[in-house]
């Protein structure tokens, strides 16, 4: 039940969010260009850093089942589906040579608007690897410490392959995540000082059982020894005698 | 007492864990430098020639043979920067650290006997000026344009200057002490007493101010200040203890056509000035007759190389340098009151460099009213050489091996055997089966006769005269050099800053086998930050393809307009001469360039050409005619991609690489926004890689995450609440993506960092907890490979990583790993830590799979339990006690056995050695018992064949009983 509310409330949020960020002003949203084989890049879709981030962390939440359409799961990595811009003429033209080519590129890069309109990061697949996964792309954006964006990575889609596409679909389907930066560990000087305080108390209590007495320690060696010797004497205690004057 | 004995007895083996004398240098070696001299004395009387040099180094050398009687090395950088020195009469005074510190060295020894703290405002590029005191005896003036301090071994007397003076020239005369300088566009003149106790004057100095900008040209002697107006071709000379200025005036056409002239010295009456045109120096000497207000022109000197003065008994000398005719250098003396030639204080040298002299410091004698002079020179090659009155050379040092940028090690050839070799497959078309058979057994015997004349000759010399082959250091011809049995020796060729490249040999304690000097050379400035510049070295062709010669490649920035020309010269690595058929001082290309490398296919004569990326993207295949070969090449694969590092935006780039005249397509961007490339680690280029996977304790196999287009890349910046940080990115270079990436908090450089297989190792300083720490990074794709025959970057693979790091004792300047024939050894990391101590830290302590918690399998693995902290020993220490300083590289090289590899480090001064990561595997050790062993195989062998025979025999009874 509970959890029912708090799916509302994200969604809510999100709402809010997606509501407040469909202004072009803002730093988190980057517009996906794609360029086939030359210089010229086409703006085909956009993605927003922020809206991924909360994306994923709400996935990671609720953990979403794998059949959600709007986040899907593989490993531990969680994906946001986008789809591209249906693809016009051209374009289609274009990329249909570029599947015949052992080396066309295909490239994309990340720009955003605003303040001033840059391209932060791009990257490039073969155009016959692409035709190859189905045109379904997952992309993933790295982000450093101040959440800015870094790099983009494409990689041949492993996801929601339920039929092989084989011809040029109307548009592009991407699944993208974010990955931030790791904190580096630090010289871990806690769990070994633990580690050396345990074994000083286990030495310590080690050497309590040290102080024993030797006879309490070792009476159990002892005592059978000197039965037998005992018993030993009683058995044939001619035997002993004689040895004893020879 | 018997007990005594044997408990003394037995202690002994614990001294023989340490290093004998006997093994110091067997293999190792170090040579020590000073740098381009900044301050030099000559003292005949000591014998000595002291030094302060721009490498932080203040040092006495032996006037006879140059070697270095003391040395003192200051910190790196700014810390220790030398900023003044003054040759006191019983110390040497050393002002560094941008006026912070002072110290007083003794002459004889090089001991510090006094020093203290002076200015804490550590400006950069801060100008000392200083004063050895006459009024005050042992004592000295220093300021930094703020302060002004009085010093000796017993006090420090400082005072502060006034606000917004800044400071020109500082005088002392009988009355005290003067400053000459600027405040508020006014020239200012500022007069305490000798004690600085009392401000005695202020005021201005009216004609200066008319006259002259803040550029002014001063000099000054005892007593006078003299000033040049360049403007007006006047000298205004000032007694001063006056505020007067007398004018004294230059013939402007005396001087020619130079119409910057600069005042180089000045006396009484004698008025030095320096021309340059066209490179080319002329000195005046102008004089000044019975108060006349018209300078008089005694003497012109043209093209001068150098000059110095000195100054006994009060009269002054001039002694300066000349060419006359190649080769033949002149040094000159004038007396200044006569300004006359002394023919009898003439020296005449033959040198073999002809090059320009930068610095000339000279010392003259008196005994007996007859003048001796000594000089030194430092010229361009940065080569420094004394000389005495007889044109007789005391020393020559080559000073630029302290400016070492790039470094290969050359393997020797085989020589006349490997010709027989290549011969054997046959060369021609008329090579049918027989004659390829015959020449195969004429090789067959050539060798055989090689082996009992060389080998066998040389092992029986040796045990004939019972000692271990040495080779005698002194006559070493270069073509007699050949690869020796298991290709220890080779020739380490060092480009340095300057231009000079050496071919060093790595026995006989370092001789140079050859050397040249490629004028104009301007290193390439690949790290702004660092300040790190590199004139970059490629070996195209090994000495392996026999008849081809061996070819090596420097890529460098020519001096001219702009600098903007790009020099690739060809040499032979093994003899130092130019390459045959490429041009004598090098391919120029008209364009600056912004990436060089060397090309990944060879031509069809095996040479890997030079491609340089200019500034407009395009890419240039040098030598030219290699370019059809390699076209070809390039054409049938796929794209092939490299990075390009913009300095200004702080981002990486990748071009698809093509041959052609079109610019290159831009592929992939990866940006950092605010934060500043410090670093970039990639594997080295012949890294060798032996086992795909680590062995686990439970006999499973962990894969390596083997991507040979990985690079480290390290970035520092500041988070939102200004928290410094250094992040490390692991970028894939074809596809432009981050494999991983980390941040550390509160951390700085220095940064060090190396890129080994599947691993990164680097060190950087924990501000959090003023301490050094180190980090290792290990990347593994898991239990299964997803491609075992190649590997992709376009592949999905996520890595599984693994990382610790660790705190370390101190910093580290410098740092490398070891390279071995197959990669079967383990690579240990070769780091050169601060106070000149060179350690090889073993694999097994860094490694990022040390358990907090062993188990069972983990300690069958052989994996050590994990410790914050990683103990430096002793025992890591390669130096022992040949400590080297401020090391900038180190340069690791495979040697023919695989447990051995060669370390070369260079820094002001350079040292080279054998390492063995995984011990002396592949060696029998030294004292190892022959005798023992042949005499215990032949008895084993004797007993065998007896025992066989005496049990047939007793078999042959039993069978009659």
């Amino acid at each position: 039940m509970e959890l029912k509310y708090l799916k509302v409330v994200v969604f809510l949020i999100q709402l809010i969010l997606v509501k407040s960020d469909s202004l072009l002003n803002d730093s988190d949203l980057y517009y996906i260009e794609q360029s086939i084989d030359d210089s010229e890049f086409r703006e085909i879709g956009q993605v927003n850093l922020r809206l991924l981030k909360q994306n994923q962390n709400s996935a990671q939440l609720q953990s979403i089942n794998e059949e959600d359409l709007l986040v899907e799961k593989s490993g531990n990595i969680f994906w946001s589906r986008v789809e591209s811009q249906s693809l016009d003429g051209e374009v289609f033209q274009k990329l249909k040579s570029a599947l015949g080519n052992d080396n066309s590129i295909y490239r994309l890069r990340l720009c955003r608007k605003y303040p001033v309109y840059e391209c932060k990061a791009s990257s490039f697949i073969y155009a016959k690897a692409l035709g190859n996964a189905g045109f379904l792309l997952n992309l993933t954006l790295h982000t450093s410490i101040n959440n800015e964006l870094n790099s983009l990575s494409i990689k041949i889609s492993q996801l929601g392959l339920k039929e092989k596409i084989t011809s040029i679909p109307d548009h592009l389907t991407f699944f993208v995540s974010v990955q931030g930066i790791k904190q580096a560990q630090q010289p871990d000087t806690e769990t070994h000082l633990e580690k050396i305080r345990l074994e000083k108390e286990q030495k310590e209590k080690g050497s309590q059982s040290e102080n024993q007495s030797f006879f309490s320690k070792y009476w159990m060696y002892i005592v059978p020894f000197f039965v037998i010797m005992f018993l030993a004497n009683i058995v044939n205690p001619e035997a002993a005698a004689a040895g004893g004057s020879e | 007492m018997a007990k005594l004995r044997l408990f003394l007895l037995l202690g002994l083996p614990l001294l023989a864990l340490g290093l004998f004398e006997d093994q110091t240098g067997t293999y190792d070696w170090r040579q020590q430098y000073i740098g381009r001299p900044i301050y030099t004395k000559i003292v005949p009387s000591l014998n000595r020639i002291f030094v302060a040099s721009d490498q932080n180094a203040l040092a006495s050398l032996n006037l006879k043979n140059g070697n270095i009687v003391w040395r003192k090395v200051f910190e790196m950088g700014d810390l220790g920067k030398i900023n003044s020195v003054i040759w006191g009469l019983k110390e040497i005074i050393v002002v560094t650290s941008n006026g912070q510190r002072v110290q007083a060295f003794d002459y004889n020894q090089g001991f510090a006997s006094w020093e203290y703290t002076l200015f804490k405002n550590n400006l950069p590029n801060v100008k000392i000026n200083t004063v050895d005191s006459k009024n005050v005896k042992d004592s000295f003036y220093v300021t930094d344009g703020t302060g002004l301090c009085l010093i000796n071994s017993r006090e420090k007397i400082c005072i502060e200057l006034p606000q917004n003076f800044r400071i020109k020239k500082m005088l002392e005369s009988e009355d005290g002490l003067f400053l000459v300088g600027f405040k508020d566009n006014l020239s200012r003149k500022i007069h305490y007493n000798s004690q600085l106790t009392k401000l005695i004057s202020e005021s201005n100095l009216e004609n200066l101010n008319e006259n002259l900008n803040e550029n002014l040209d001063c000099a000054d002697s005892s007593n006078q200040l003299s000033c040049l107006s360049t403007d007006q071709f006047f000298i205004l000379n000032n007694q001063i203890s006056s505020d007067q200025f007398e004018k004294l005036s230059i013939q402007p056409s005396s001087l020619g056509q130079d119409s910057t002239p600069r005042l180089v010295w000045s006396s009484q009456d004698t008025f030095i000035l320096e021309t340059k045109l066209n490179e080319e120096k002329n000195l005046f000497i102008f004089k000044q007759y019975q108060n006349e207000a018209d300078l008089v022109l005694m003497k012109k000197l043209e093209s001068v190389q150098a000059f110095d003065i000195e100054t006994i008994d009060q009269k002054n000398y001039l002694i300066f340098s000349k060419y006359i005719g190649k080769n033949k250098l002149n040094f000159f003396t004038i007396d200044l009151k006569s300004v006359q030639e002394r023919q009898d204080v003439m020296i005449t040298v033959n040198v073999q460099n002809n090059e320009d002299i930068i610095e000339l410091r000279a010392s003259l004698t008196e005994k007996n009213s007859k003048l001796s002079l000594v000089v030194s020179c430092f010229f361009a090659d940065y080569s420094f050489t004394a000389l005495n009155q007889k044109g007789a050379k005391y020393f020559t040092r080559e000073e630029s091996l302290a400016y070492i940028v790039s470094v290969e090690m050359i393997d020797f050839p085989l020589i006349h055997l490997q010709e027989e070799f290549e011969d054997e497959f046959g060369t021609t078309r008329q090579d049918n089966i027989f004659t390829m058979f015959y020449k195969r057994i004429r090789t067959q015997l050539v060798m055989l006769k090689e082996f009992i004349q060389v080998d066998l000759g040389l092992k029986l010399k040796n045990l004939l005269q019972n000692s271990p082959s040495s080779e005698s250091s002194s006559d070493i011809a270069l073509d007699e050099i050949t690869r020796d049995e298991f290709n220890l020796n080779k020739v380490i060729v060092c480009v340095t800053s300057v231009g000079k490249v050496f071919g060093i040999y790595t026995s006989s304690n370092g001789k140079i086998l050859w050397s040249f000097f490629l004028r104009n050379t301007i290193p390439f400035s690949v790290n702004k930050l660092t300040n790190e510049s590199v004139v970059p070295l490629f070996v195209q062709r090994t000495a392996a393809h026999v008849p081809y010669e061996p070819q090596c490649a420097i890529v460098s920035k020519v001096k001219g307009r702009e600098n903007s020309k790009t020099r690739v010269f060809f040499f032979n690595p093994l003899t130092g001469q130019v390459s045959k058929d490429s041009p004598k001082q090098g391919y120029i290309l008209d364009q600056s360039v912004k990436q060089v490398f060397l090309s990944s296919f060879a031509d069809s004569h095996f040479l890997r050409p030079i491609l340089l990326l200019d500034e407009t993207n395009r890419v240039h295949v040098v030598p030219e005619n290699s370019f059809e070969d390699i076209k070809t090449k390039y054409g049938n694969k796929p794209t092939i991609i490299f990075t390009g590092q913009n300095q200004n935006k702080n981002s990486l780039t990748g071009y698809s690489m093509k041959l052609s005249e079109e610019n290159l397509l831009e592929i992939w961007r990866l940006n950092f926004e605010d934060e500043k490339i410090i670093s970039i680690a990639s594997k080295l280029p012949n890294d060798r890689i032996h086992s795909h996977g680590k062995v686990l304790g439970d006999r499973s196999v962990l894969y390596k995450y083997l991507n040979p287009n990985m690079i480290g890349v390290v970035t520092s910046g500041e988070d939102s609440q200004q928290v410094p940080f250094i992040n490390l990115y692991l970028v894939d270079t074809v596809t432009g993506s981050i494999v991983n990436s980390f941040n550390h908090k509160r951390c700085r450089g220095p940064l060090r960092i190396v890129h080994s297989e599947n691993w990164f190792f680097y060190s950087y300083y924990n501000m959090k907890f003023r301490r050094h720490e180190v980090a290792s990074v290990e990347l593994f794709e898991g239990a299964t490979q997803f491609n075992s025959t190649h590997f992709s970057s376009f592949d999905d693979i996520k890595p599984l990583v693994f990382s610790k790091s660790f705190i370390v004792q101190r910093g580290f300047d410098s740092m490398q790993v070891t390279l071995t024939e197959k990669g079967i050894s383990t690579k240990d990391i070769i780091v050169a830590s601060q106070y000149g101590v060179i350690l090889e830290i073993p694999w097994i302590l860094i490694d990022p799979r040390r358990p907090i918690k062993m188990t069972e399998v983990e300690r069958e693995e052989n994996l050590l339990p994990y410790m914050p902290e990683i103990p430096l020993n002793y025992e890591f220490t390669l130096n022992y006690y040949n400590y080297v300083y401020n090391v900038r590289g180190i340069t690791t090289a495979a040697s023919g056995l695989e447990s051995t590899s060669l370390v070369f480090t260079y820094g002001l001064d350079i040292f080279f050695t054998r390492v063995f990561p995984s011990k002396t595997f592949d060696m029998i050790r030294e004292d190892f018992d022959y005798f023992f062993i042949s005499t215990l195989m032949i008895g084993l062998a004797l007993g065998t064949l007896l025992s066989k025979k005496l049990a047939s025999s007793s078999n042959l009874k039993k069978a009659w009983k």
